[in-house]
């Protein structure tokens, strides 16, 4: 038998290498579940929800009262039973098909009452206060009564639900919408409610379509991407450019957090949180291996019993780096397979063969470099406690701490977040640490630096590309590995 | 055959060598024995021997393979019984022969059988499904010779070999390098129990702080085993030596006579001494062992 197949099975078995492989696949269950629940939370089931709208107009001497009810698609519910308590009697009417129960309740002259409406659907109530006006010329009609909804045809992405009712129940005329892209979703910048029209025109605003002969619209809000995860705001022109009243009785714009979840999105996120959890245990399935297979043998002299059989040390360092790297191959390899397969379970999505292949390639030069740093160690440190407190310290830096570090010499640097100067230093420091290989990969891949905290801009500007992280990865890879076969030589 | 030539071992740059400029050379079908004290550089010479520690200078050729340089082929005509044998603890007897017997590209079902045939052979047979790590001692150099003996290697490297083993394993041992030793191997024992060499050895080399004293040849060996005679007298003067040299070799240590390589029968000596008018205060005869020439031997060196 070849001893590196024994030096392989041994590792491949180690409790070291069965033990994280159960972990990997345990927390990629837990991030498949969490990613899943990230899309649902994103796109709430929508159709449970049912939001009502009201208008009403003056026919005689009653109130045509017009409820509309829809859900969060903006499609209309019917059934919706609807109830008012109005001038001591209680009024009630029941939705059609689309959305619609009408109401005639008597007009008191000189009278402006604040009644409650009453709807219910599926078991549940909802109360909500509406205003009548004592005259026709009331607020409640000819206004845009819009709402954010999510698109039924693209769960990821947002349509704007309108209702309209005119004069006598007129339909609208010709609307054109226009929409603008506001400041970044942050933590304290939200989208929500109207905003003063300020010196919005058609003119500064982007045109995105024109309604025409409606109570009731759904228009899909396809916008530039460029406008994903900021606040937009919308406003409809009449055709003497005028903005018209929106949600309010003033002209106004519609404010809205705009961020939508896409297919891409959601591999990103599967990517990321892959990223953070092969991170953790490929650096630290590495340097156990290292440590168990080699370090430990080598300080305690039970590699000498190997060493004295027809190798040199050459070639018994590079046995078992190799049988270590390809055991950790093989696990990353299973690991991310698990992965793949929850990823698709959950989210629907295999990763394509070019992700799966940068993972797999990423995370092995990875394990390479803190394998080769751990064979050096075991070269140099002679007692078995001093090897495992290095190694362990070796994780601890650059496997948990680095970012941590990045963060501190910027601080002492005085680089803000987000500077040029501050994105500069943190990609430097990453090229330093062999756990920042793969997050320098994804940068490149999404094209965003978002994944280095506190970094700004995009990765070509720095320099990365796939080509300049290849070969980080490589250096990473060979060097350590080839100092270790330098230092086996020479050294006992 | 083992060529050990100027062979030099500095663990510290600057410090004691652990082993200085040793020259030895370990032959066919010979038991060599190594004798010296605690710490004074057998352990080092044999590993470097064994090739898991690398000489400082000097060289060691086995079988005309140069350890170092041409590592492999060395290693192949070595078997190393370590001090402290010290295996993969997680690992069992047989799995772990099949190991080592791929490195001399013995294939598996070939080393497993012969694995079964040596573990029964050196009696470890019946733990063959133990972890290494909870083997005693003995049983670990037991498995460590079984290691050895896959391939049976041409040259025996067996340090401290009979510490720690029970009387039916030193038994064993003895027997099994007597075997060795009649198949024409090289064996090469170490030891700071110099009577352990008695009726073994067929030289012995002893070593003091990492130099060799000296090797004690075979004749020397039966010779040294022979009685010493320690007379003392209060009048000694130059005459003394011609009545005592057709005895054996007399020398003159701190006021008495110690006569070695005694040559006849001596029952009249003291008469002899005492009719010649020497006054004779003490006259002990003793049976000297290899242990007592060996501490006499480096006796002066050790005095610190
Ligand atoms: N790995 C090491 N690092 C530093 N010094 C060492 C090392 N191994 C041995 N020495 C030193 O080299 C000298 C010779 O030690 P060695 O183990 O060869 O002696 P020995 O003759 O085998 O002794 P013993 O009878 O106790 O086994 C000692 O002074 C020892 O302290
Ligand atoms: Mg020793």
């Amino acid at each position: 038998m070849k001893p590196i197949i024994y030096e392989i099975k041994r590792t491949l078995t180690s409790k070291t290498v069965i033990i994280i492989l159960l972990l990997i696949v345990l927390f990629s269950l837990v991030l498949g579940y969490a990613l899943k629940g990230t899309l649902s939370s994103a796109n709430p089931n929508a159709a449970n929800v049912v939001n009502l709208d009201y208008a009403y107009s003056i026919k005689g001497s009653n109130y045509n009262l017009v409820t509309y009810s829809s859900n969060g698609y903006g499609e209309p519910v019917h059934d919706v039973s609807v109830s008012i308590s109005y001038n001591n009697s209680t009024y009630t009417a029941t939705s059609n098909k689309a959305g619609y129960a009408n109401l005639t309740l008597p007009v008191i002259t000189g009278k402006y009452s604040i009644p409650t409406i009453n709807y219910s659907y599926d078991g549940n109530t909802i109360s909500r206060n509406i205003a009548i006006y004592a005259n026709s010329i009331d607020t409640m009609q000819g206004i845009y009564q819009v709402t954010e909804v999510i698109n039924p045809a693209n769960t990821g992405a947002y349509s704007l639900n309108i209702f309209y009712y005119g004069h006598n129940g007129t339909q609208s005329g010709k609307v054109d919408v226009y929409y603008k892209i506001g400041k970044k979703l942050q933590p304290g910048v939200s989208g929500g409610g109207t905003a003063s029209t300020g010196n919005a025109s058609e003119s500064n605003m982007v045109y995105l379509t024109s309604i025409n002969k409606f109570y009731t619209a759904n228009i899909p809000l396809n916008l530039p991407s460029s406008a994903d995860g900021h606040v937009i705001y919308i406003a409809f022109f009449n055709t003497n450019a005028s903005i018209l009243p929106v949600n309010s009785n003033m002209p106004a714009l519609l404010e809205f957090s705009y961020t939508t979840i896409s297919a891409g999105k959601i591999k990103y996120f599967a990517y990321e949180g892959l990223n953070g959890l092969f991170d953790f245990f490929i650096p630290l399935m590495a340097i156990m291996v290292g440590y168990f297979t080699y370090g430990k043998d080598k300080a305690s002299g039970t590699l000498d019993s190997v060493l004295s059989k027809p190798i040199t040390r050459e070639g018994l360092f590079t046995s078992r780096f190799f049988s270590n790297i390809i055991a950790i191959f093989i696990a990353i390899t299973i690991g991310t397979a698990v992965i793949d397969l929850f990823a698709n379970y959950y989210l629907g999505f295999y990763m394509s063969l070019t992700s799966a292949v940068l993972i797999i390639a990423t995370f092995t030069a990875m394990a390479a470099a803190y394998l080769g740093i751990i064979y050096i160690l075991s070269h140099l440190i002679k007692s078995v406690s001093a090897l495992l407190g290095s190694s362990i310290v070796i994780f601890l830096v650059f496997a948990l701490f680095w970012g941590v570090i990045i963060d501190l010499v910027n601080l002492a640097m005085g680089n803000g977040t987000g500077s040029i100067a501050y994105t500069q230093t943190a990609i430097y420091l990453s090229s330093i640490s062999p756990s920042s290989l793969y997050t320098l990969m994804l940068a490149v891949k999404a094209g965003t630096l978002s994944s280095i905290s506190g970094a700004t801009g995009t990765p070509s500007q720095y320099g990365i590309t796939y080509l300049s992280v290849s070969i980080i990865a490589i250096i990473w890879a060979v060097v350590p590995y080839i100092t270790g076969l330098f230092i086996s030589k020479k050294m006992d | 055959m083992i060529k050990i030539k100027n062979l030099t071992k500095y663990f510290k740059k600057n410090g004691k060598a652990a082993v200085s400029s040793l020259d030895l050379t370990i032959n066919d079908g010979e038991i060599t024995g190594f004798a010296g004290l605690n710490g004074a550089g057998k352990t080092t010479t044999i590993r470097m021997i064994a090739g898991v520690t690398l000489p400082s200078s000097g060289t060691v050729t086995v079988d005309g393979a140069d350890i170092v340089h041409d590592k492999v082929k060395a290693s192949k005509s070595i078997g190393w019984v370590p001090e402290l044998p010290n295996f993969e603890p997680q690992a069992k007897s047989i799995s772990l022969m099949i190991y080592y017997a791929g490195f001399y590209g013995i294939d598996y079902k070939t080393a497993k059988n012969r694995a079964i045939e040596i573990l029964k052979e050196v009696n470890i047979y019946d733990a063959r499904k133990m972890k290494l790590i909870n083997y005693s001692q003995g049983m670990k150099k037991r498995f460590s010779l079984a290691s050895c003996m896959i391939i049976e290697p041409q040259n025996f490297l067996f340090d401290e070999i009979l510490n720690g083993l029970d009387p039916e394993g030193i038994q064993f041992m003895r027997n099994y390098m007597k075997e060795l030793k009649k198949k024409n191997k090289a064996v090469f024992l170490s030891t700071h129990i110099l009577s352990e060499l008695q009726n073994l050895a067929d030289k012995v080399a002893i070593i003091n702080n990492g130099k060799l004293v000296t090797i004690i040849k075979p004749d020397e060996l039966e010779n040294v085993t022979k009685s010493t005679i320690t007379i003392k007298i209060k009048n000694i003067d130059d005459k003394i030596m011609n009545i005592l040299q057709p005895y054996g070799k007399a020398k003159v240590e701190g006021g008495e006579i110690v006569l070695t390589d005694i040559q006849k029968d001596f029952s009249d000596l003291n008469t002899l001494l005492v009719k010649n008018n020497y006054i004779v205060t003490g006259f002990s005869v003793e049976g000297e062992s290899l242990e007592d020439y060996f501490f006499k031997l480096i006796g002066g060196d050790n005095k610190k």
